[in-house]
């Protein structure tokens, strides 16, 4: 098969580097952000994250091809701040994001041994509080 | 008897008023009645029980002469003798004393046990009830049904022993009913048996007796028996014979004359009490197996299994009943269907009684089809030729419902593939049984599509709807032709026939025409049979056939390898070439016929560059037949038509002679010394305007004459031209030819108004008339516009200084623009078109395609009036034309030149023709005008390239060149064919051109691009500017267009945008400007609403069909699309208008799902403008509202989460808003309550005001933001209404916004 070796997809080769910027030359406040070894996962947090800032007029990316472990992320902001820089931002909310995440997880888990646990339904989800208040950000209609 | 018992023997009463019919009376005579085969004597021994011996016979005096009866007999005058024994009966009880009466009642239960009374009570109301219901419906009733329960009475002494209780439940329903339909078969007079009444006989009467009465003869009309059968049978007496008694009219049997209420509808719902009567009766018959039984075998079972046969008849009488319902078409021996109410009455002499269901006259068509497989050889033939005068039939019925069998409308197409197997599973037969198989086989193949006769230049697949000939087994059946051919056992007509079978063949399609080729021995057998008969002819040998000579024609002209098949024995038809058809053995029509055919046969082969050396072997015969036609002696039009189309043939071939095979085979010099030109200049003598055709003849040959002197005459052929026009200039002035042309040119009008006029739904058979009118004209026209062109020197750039003869040019122009816009073109494609209209159209696609060069060379002609009509033109040819389309889009793109541009005020970038113009897409252009696949069709007017290169003169089918399809051929075009150049760049990889580039060709992809996308718009610019509306592109298509250019990025490996071909200043420029007409902006109609419910251009999808074929759907293409976008775009505003094109109501939901839920975050990348959105009906986005909740949903994500701007944002406003409020369409369930909630608790103020404010106009215009949030009126007040019934706290939060804005 052509598929490359497993480790490849995550070590970097010899020299090269994980992150690599180039501004664009026709767009202004474009740039295009090609990251190596690491595929949608990272480019789909990113690119959601990037999209949330009210000063990027376009995020997206491409993974050029399934069996080449990188991504190309396209950023265009309003000029306010530079493509890099809101890169920078996204990637350190979501670090605090994760954070953030990760020690509520940690404290429920805690609380939920020491408490005996709250009333959960079979997903883990917690049975009370309002339907809307507390739901999804959108409604299914379905 | 010592007293007088009380039920008494019958004795004769006098009738009251009619005597009973004898009829009435058949089977009471005593004697066997003299049944007829076909009443069916056996069945009805086992079904009817015999009741001689028992009646009173009729003695009826014979100078009464009995009125025929009614045909229906009333009650009343059956039941007079009943009402009269039951009088006497009352009386002779009332006479009775009291012990009397005690005594008969004793008597009487002893006889019959203590149920009598009972049982005579029940058959009295049986009676009565009948009596009553047959009164009220007065329908045709038995005359006996009535009659029955009297029986009993009368019979009742007999019938004592076997009385059983009548609704014993052991007896099954089917006993029951068959007694009763028994019961009601015996009263039905059977129509012979007439005859059998003995009469009594009085001395000085004559009695004529016949075993069949006249009465019979005259029952069987309908269905006339042959003629020598009806000799045997005695003519009715006539009306003067005043001796003759008459001895009852017939009568048809009771249920055919009107079906008896139904039988089964009676039985169900008449009571018990009739089929208690019934079953009673049925009982006291003698003879039935239950009597038998009964009688003679009471320990045997009743209703034993195994003597099921004893009484089988019962369920099979009942059929007719059931069938009469449904009836299943029965044909006779001539294959005409046989009425269902006949065929029950027809007798059996007829020979229609030969298949399983005996009972029924006539033949279905499965018992045909079986009987045609039958291994007895009369019988099969027979079969066999019935099937094929139902075919004959059959073939007209959807044409004319008289002619055909209307009762197998619909079922034409399965039937044609049964009746072609059955024809071609015999057709090795010998004698009469192979002569029918090959009549049917021409039935079903050159008779079934008789229109199609004289139709050789297109394949004709389409036809064969069903695929009835694409079915036969020609592996099979063509050696069986061969050896049948070469045999020659069959009769001539079926030669003939089995000859037409394989013209019609040929018709069908290339490939069938290369089998019948192919297969052995059967070419040789059609020269021996038709062509190389003995010469002279003898008495009994046949004439040799031009059909034949045209059936080689058009193998000859399928393809290229078929013809050089033919080249060797074409030899042998030299024959009808060496001797005058003056001189010639066999009548002068058919010789001149043949010759001609021949001539026609050479000049086809010649259109392949084959057999041009017959010219140098036979031109001494050659030259007697030149002075032949230009004699007076020729009167045949039909002949110099030949003679000059294979002189112009060869002319061609002789223009090149590398171009023939073998080469070489006619010089120029030769062409030149045999004089053919002045030959047909000399012809022109005898010419009038009535020969018209012949003129164009005339002139096509001479300007192929004149084309290749330019070649290879003397200083590029001036002699020779001054020779033609010094003969012609004159008479195109003021002679003949003017008149011809004129002529034409009128007649050309009148046909084509004429075609205008019907044609709406496509081209039907009956425009092909007047087409054919329209096509002859225009050949004529063309014809003289070659020969005009012909006259030029081939100087480049040399226009008209002096035109070399008079031709009415602004007639001409205004004829063929009336030609180029007609809807004719567009209805050619239509489902209810005939499939070879293309082949009609033809000639006028010649027509315009020599106008557009004549046109090029009249001074009044701006260059870029040639160009529309180049673009137009162009979109107007066919397959065979390539080589004029490819010349003409060369000239257009060198036409189309800075200079050209700078003249008409349009500025265009440098940067283009640096590069080098259109240069760059040139190979693009004429390459894809050229045949993807191997097949070349030859031209109209055969070139010394088309002799090379032609594999076939005949059109493919009409469904290979449907626009919308992906085909092999480019020709016809459509009108978005100018974007070719970004096919071949997005499918680079399976490209020719990239494989054939001239070494100098170095341009870049956005070189390319920018090129075509100019080549576009200059082509819609002047298209427009010329009104030639008809050829500019559509919407969908413009969009379509420039998506390829989106797409080209697709796949790509780079990173940079700075090498993305749509970020190209140049190419976005021009983009902008193709899609500027079609955006919102351009028209004020586009803000309409309701949205057009009728589109008359084609969909994204079906536009997009033309380039992706069908193996990928257009969605699959979008979703690419959308993938692109969200990756590389950077929100490239042209990129976002046209994302939005496939998002309209218009289409279906998967593509909004598709943008709206899937690629949710790219929505707020997308800011156009309403006024930018390229749609001709921003309402189309609106309206209707969407319904899919899922799509709802996206909407509500979308305008809650981010911030939308612009057209997507006023779309999901809308549908949001119209999901939720009562005045503007909403319907109020839950689920808008849900909804309204949702926005106000997860959006934003802005999308919540939006929301609630926003208000649209269902008809008239629609209102833009912001206008659309600010309309005051009453239905503010409604919302809050409606808002307040789903919670105070809703109401609250929206009457600021709802009221405070008010007012």
């Amino acid at each position: 098969m052509n598929a490359i070796n497993r480790y490849e997809l995550y070590v970097l080769d010899e020299g090269e580097k994980s992150v690599e910027v180039t501004e664009d030359t026709k767009i202004p406040n474009a740039a295009t952000i090609k990251i190596v070894k690491q595929d949608h996962t990272l480019a789909n947090l990113l690119r959601s994250q990037l999209l949330g800032y009210p000063s990027v007029l376009f995020a997206g990316y491409k993974a050029p091809h399934p069996l080449q472990p990188h991504f190309l992320l396209k950023i265009q902001t309003d000029g306010s701040i530079t493509p890099a820089a809101i890169l920078e931002k996204a990637c350190t909310d979501l670090i605090g994001m994760v954070a953030t995440l990760e020690s509520k997880f940690k404290r429920e888990f805690t609380m939920n041994n020491v408490e005996g646990g709250v009333q959960e339904d079979a997903y883990g989800v917690p049975t009370s509080g309002a339907q809307w208040e507390s739901g999804g950000s959108y409604v299914d209609l379905g | 008897m010592a007293h007088s018992p009380l039920i008494g023997s019958i004795l004769e009463r006098k009738p009251f008023s009619k005597p009973s019919a004898p009829s009435e009376a058949t089977t009471k005579t005593g004697f066997p009645a003299v049944q007829h085969r076909s009443q069916r004597a056996f069945a009805r021994a086992r079904g009817q029980p015999q009741k001689r011996a028992r009646d009173v016979p009729v003695v009826q005096s014979s100078n009464v002469v009995p009125p025929p009866r009614p045909v229906s007999t009333s009650p009343f005058e059956e039941n007079d003798w009943r009402v009269q024994i039951e009088e006497e009966n009352r009386r002779r009880v009332e006479a009775m004393t009291e012990e009397e009466r005690e005594q008969e009642k004793v008597e009487i239960f002893e006889k019959f046990g203590p149920s009598i009374a009972e049982v005579l009570r029940r058959a009295r109301e049986a009676r009565e009830s009948k009596q009553k219901k047959s009164e009220g419906e007065k329908v045709g009733t038995e005359p006996s049904s009535s009659n029955t329960p009297a029986s009993a009475k009368t019979g009742g002494e007999e019938a004592g022993t076997s009385l059983s209780p009548p609704s014993s439940p052991s007896r099954p329903r089917s006993e029951r009913t068959r007694s009763l339909t028994s019961v009601l078969r015996s009263s039905s007079p059977s129509p012979t048996s007439s005859s059998s009444t003995r009469p009594p006989s009085r001395s000085g009467r004559k009695i004529r007796f016949a075993d069949v009465t006249p009465s019979d003869i005259h029952v069987y009309e309908s269905a006339p028996p042959s003629p020598r059968k009806k000799a045997l049978a005695l003519p009715p007496p006539s009306a003067s014979d005043d001796q003759v008694v008459s001895l009852g009219t017939w009568k048809p049997p009771a249920q055919f004359r009107s079906p008896v209420v139904p039988l089964a509808a009676s039985l169900e719902a008449e009571s018990e009490a009739s089929q208690e009567v019934a079953g009673k009766v049925g009982a006291l018959e003698e003879g039935t197996p239950e009597d038998i039984r009964r009688r003679f075998f009471p320990t045997a079972p009743a209703n034993d299994p195994s003597l099921e046969w004893m009484r089988g008849t019962g369920t099979a009488e009942r059929e007719p009943e059931t069938e009469s319902s449904t009836p299943t078409i029965r044909f006779d021996l001539t294959g005409t269907p046989i009425p269902a109410h006949l065929s029950n009455s027809l007798p059996t002499h007829l020979g229609l009684h030969h298949h399983a269901e005996g009972s029924h006259a006539g033949y279905t068509l499965e018992d045909i089809f079986l009987l045609s497989r039958s291994t007895v050889p009369a019988q099969r033939a027979s079969m066999l030729g019935v099937l094929a005068k139902i075919a004959h039939k059959l073939a007209r019925t959807s044409v004319d419902k008289k002619k055909g069998i209307p009762e197998l409308v619909g079922q034409e197409i399965a039937l044609r593939k049964r009746l072609l197997a059955a024809g071609a599973e015999a057709i090795g037969e010998r004698a009469s049984v192979g002569a029918r198989a090959v009549e049917l086989l021409w039935e079903c193949t050159s008779q079934w599509d008789e229109d199609l006769k004289s139709v050789d230049g297109v394949e004709t697949k389409d036809l064969d709807r069903g695929e009835a000939l694409s079915s036969l087994p020609l592996d099979y059946l063509l050696p069986q032709i061969a050896n049948a051919l070469s045999v020659a056992e069959l009769p001539h007509e079926s030669l003939l026939q089995l000859l037409a079978v394989l013209h019609r063949l040929a018709q069908h399609s290339n490939s069938i025409a290369t089998e019948i080729v192919k297969t052995k021995n059967l070419i040789p057998s059609i020269f021996q049979r038709f062509l190389l008969t003995p010469i002279p002819p003898t008495d009994d040998s046949p004439f040799p056939n031009p059909l034949a000579l045209k059936f080689l024609c058009l193998l000859a002209a399928s393809s290229r390898e078929n013809a050089s098949a033919l080249v060797d024995p074409a030899d042998s038809l030299l024959r009808f070439v060496i001797t005058l058809p003056t001189s010639s053995p066999y009548p002068l029509p058919l010789a001149t016929q043949l010759l001609s055919e021949t001539l026609i046969f050479y000049a086809t082969l010649a259109s392949y560059g084959f057999y041009a050396h017959v010219t140098t072997t036979a031109q001494e015969y050659f030259l007697q037949i030149s002075k032949y036609i230009r004699s007076a002696d020729c009167q045949s039009s039909q002949l110099r038509g030949a003679w000059l189309r294979a002189l112009e043939a060869w002319t061609v071939c002789a223009r090149d002679p590398h171009r023939t095979t073998p080469s070489h085979e006619v010089l120029w010099s030769q062409v030149v010394g045999w004089g053919w030109a002045e030959d047909m200049l000399e012809l022109r003598i005898q010419l009038n305007t009535s020969d018209e055709e012949t003129w164009a003849r005339l002139w096509s040959a001479l300007a192929a004459f004149l084309e290749g002197a330019k070649v290879n005459g003397v200083r590029g052929g001036e002699e020779e031209r001054a020779l033609v026009l010094g003969a012609l200039k004159d008479d195109f002035a003021f002679g003949t030819q003017k008149q011809v042309v004129e002529l034409a040119l009128k007649w050309a009008r009148e046909a084509l108004g004429k075609l205008s006029a019907g044609m709406r739904q496509g081209i039907l058979a009956s425009d092909v008339p007047s087409l054919r009118d329209v096509d002859r004209h225009a050949g004529t026209l063309a014809s003289a516009m070659r020969l005009f062109l012909s006259c030029f020197s081939e100087s480049p750039g040399d226009t008209l200084i002096a035109p070399p003869f008079n031709l009415p040019f602004g007639d001409l122009s205004s004829v063929c623009a009336v030609i180029t816009t007609h809807p004719l073109w567009t209805s050619l494609y239509t489902p209810q078109s005939i499939p070879y209209g293309h082949l009609l159209c033809r000639p006028l696609s010649t027509l315009l395609a020599s106008y557009l060069q004549l046109s090029r060379k009249i001074p009044g002609t701006s260059p870029d009036l040639w160009m529309a009509q180049g673009f137009a033109i162009l979109c107007r040819l066919f397959p065979g034309d390539e080589a004029v389309g490819e010349r003409t889009v060369a000239d257009i793109a060198e036409t189309i030149t800075a200079d050209f541009l700078r003249a008409r005020g349009w500025s265009v970038p440098e940067d283009i023709w640096e590069k080098g113009g259109m240069d760059v897409i040139v190979p693009f252009l004429t390459q894809s005008l050229r045949a993807k696949g191997e097949q070349v069709i030859g031209p109209a007017w055969s070139t010394p390239q088309s002799i090379a290169t032609a594999t076939t003169q005949r059109l493919p089918p009409l469904s290979s060149l449907q626009p919308n399809d992906q085909r092999d051929y480019p020709l016809p075009l459509t009108k978005d064919w100018m974007f070719c150049p970004l096919d071949h760049l997005l499918k680079s990889g399976e490209s020719e051109v990239f494989k054939n580039l001239p070494d100098s060709w170095n341009a870049s992809e956005a070189e390319v691009v920018r090129a075509t996308l100019l080549f576009v718009r200059v082509s819609q610019e002047v298209l427009r500017y010329h009104r030639l509306n008809d050829f500019l592109m559509s919407r969908e298509e413009v969009a379509f267009g420039c998506m390829k250019v989106f797409m080209l990025e697709h796949g790509q490996q780079q990173d940079d945008s700075a090498e993305e071909v749509f970020r190209d200043t140049i190419v976005g420029r021009l983009m902008t400007e193709l899609l500027a007409p079609f955006s919102a902006s351009a028209s004020a109609k586009t803000l309409k609403t309701p949205p057009p419910s009728i589109h008359t251009s084609d969909s994204i999808d079906v536009v997009a069909k033309r380039f992706l074929g069908n193996a990928v759907p257009f969605y699959q293409w979008y979703t690419d699309f959308v993938g692109l976008y969200d990756a590389i775009s950077f929100a490239h505003p042209l990129f976002a208008r046209l994302l939005l094109s496939p998002l309209s109501m218009r289409y279906p939901a998967d593509y909004r799902k598709y943008l709206w839920a899937d690629f949710n975050h790219v929505l707020r990348t997308i800011r156009t403008a309403p006024e930018d959105v390229v749609t001709g009906s921003i309402a189309e986005y609106l309206w209707p509202v969407e319904t899919d909740a899922e799509v709802v949903g996206a909407y509500l994500r979308a305008l809650v989460k981010g911030s939308l701007e612009g057209f997507v944002r006023l779309v999901a406003v809308h549908h949001i808003a119209c999901n939720i409020w009562p005045d503007l369409g909403s319907v109020g369930e839950e689920r808008t309550k849900k909804l309204l909630k949702a926005v106000l608790v997860q959006g934003g103020l802005e999308a919540i005001r939006d929301v609630v404010l926003y208000r649209q106009n269902r008809e008239g215009t629609v209102v833009l933001p912001p206008a659309c949030f600010e309309q005051p009126g009453k239905w503010r007040a409604q919302r809050l209404d409606f808002a307040g019934k789903s919670g105070e706290d809703v109401r609250e939060r929206l009457t600021n916004l709802l009221e405070g804005k008010a007012n």
